[in-house]
């Protein structure tokens, strides 16, 4: 069924073109899944790195998902995807090991953890069922996906100092926003398609770091350094 | 303004479902027997991942019911549940309703 056949044309397209998006978020997530496979197998940890292989499976899934939404929409066209290598995380100066970290806490710990709370507020708004069974398909595996996130952080941190991750937190937090949070329209009236307006994403994002993740960081010893001051005076 | 998702109790039950059953699965090592939402591969208090202030005992133990309904996968109709009562661990045990996936990914502790 056309959704479009219950709602303004200029409505879908907006909603449309976000969640042709996602599709390219979902894309690149894969890519960096499979990458974050990759380094945690090299560090002997091949649990982890199954679980990353499944959820870069799942992000590939996603993509199909916002394929029917966008079919549903009225929008059907070639989805895009991403080209050439994906794009290292974290610091060109970071060593291979420092480095999964660093993939495993910005995709897992912020990125997914921040779209876990994004999507549970998306399932109370969402109207159309194409909307709602996505976004509710799309939960459940970021659930996991986040979790992976918790997991290797869990690990290393068992292991060895990771303080050090707080200096990069606020980029984290400022890469994830701008890739998967501030895609929207900013328009207020598409929330039954499953894009929320710009002040709820706000409130969201702002709920979500102040109660889980930064929370979540701090019982690992990774806590962002305290804004620069005005600095001297003269 | 009060935020679509600003709730206490539904953050407090994110850093549980992410951050402690996450943290804490991940000293689960097995290599082989690791799966999605089975009890086996589930953290015991004897797995508490590094964070002192963690109660594994309390927060990792999984819910038989509820795990066979989660593990069923599409066949069941997804579920956010009843929000008052679910996956709250005052009111141990949460169960997934017949029929349900748990939308939260876990075995509601």
């Amino acid at each position: 069924m056309l959704l479009v056949d219950h709602v303004p044309v200029t409505a879908a397209a907006a909603a449309a073109s976000v969640w042709r998006q996602r599709a390219l978020v979902e894309h690149e997530a894969a890519r960096r899944f499979a990458a974050l496979a990759r380094g945690l197998a090299a560090l002997g940890w091949h649990d982890l790195a199954a679980r990353a292989t499944a959820a870069a499976d799942d992000e590939r899934d996603h993509v199909g998902r916002c394929g029917a939404i966008l079919d549903a929409l009225g929008a059907a066209a070639p989805l895009p995807a991403p080209t050439g290598p994906p794009v290292p995380l974290g610091p060109a100066t970071l060593a291979a090991g420092p480095r999964v970290l660093y993939a495993a806490v910005a995709i897992g710990c912020v990125t997914e953890s921040l779209a876990c709370a994004l999507l549970a507020a998306l399932a109370e708004r969402a109207e159309h069922p194409v909307v709602a069974r996505t976004v509710a398909a799309i939960q459940r595996d970021e659930v996991e996906h986040a979790r992976l996130g918790w997991a290797v952080l869990a690990r290393c941190a068992g292991e060895q100092d990771v303080a050090w991750l707080g200096a990069h937190v606020d980029a984290m937090r400022a890469a994830a926003v701008a890739d998967d949070v501030a895609a929207g329209p900013g328009r207020a009236d598409l929330a039954g398609f499953g894009v929320l307006a710009p002040a709820e994403v706000g409130a969201v994002v702002s709920a979500t770091w102040g109660a889980v993740i930064a929370p979540g960081l701090a019982r690992y010893g990774v806590s962002p350094p305290p804004p620069a001051g005005p600095g001297p005076r003269r | 303004m009060p935020t679509p998702y600003g709730q206490a109790m539904q953050l407090d039950r994110w850093f549980h479902v992410l951050v402690v059953m996450g943290g804490a699965a991940a000293c689960d090592t097995a290599t082989d027997d690791v799966r999605r939402d089975v009890p086996d591969a589930l953290p015991t208090a004897d797995d508490a991942g590094p964070a002192d202030d963690a109660s594994p005992a309390d927060d990792a133990s999984p819910a038989d019911d509820a795990a066979a309904s989660a593990d069923a996968g599409d066949d069941l109709a997804p579920c956010f549940c009843d929000q008052g009562a679910c996956c709250d661990r005052s009111q141990t045990p949460a169960v997934v309703a017949p029929g349900f996936a748990c939308c939260w990914s876990t075995t509601c502790p």
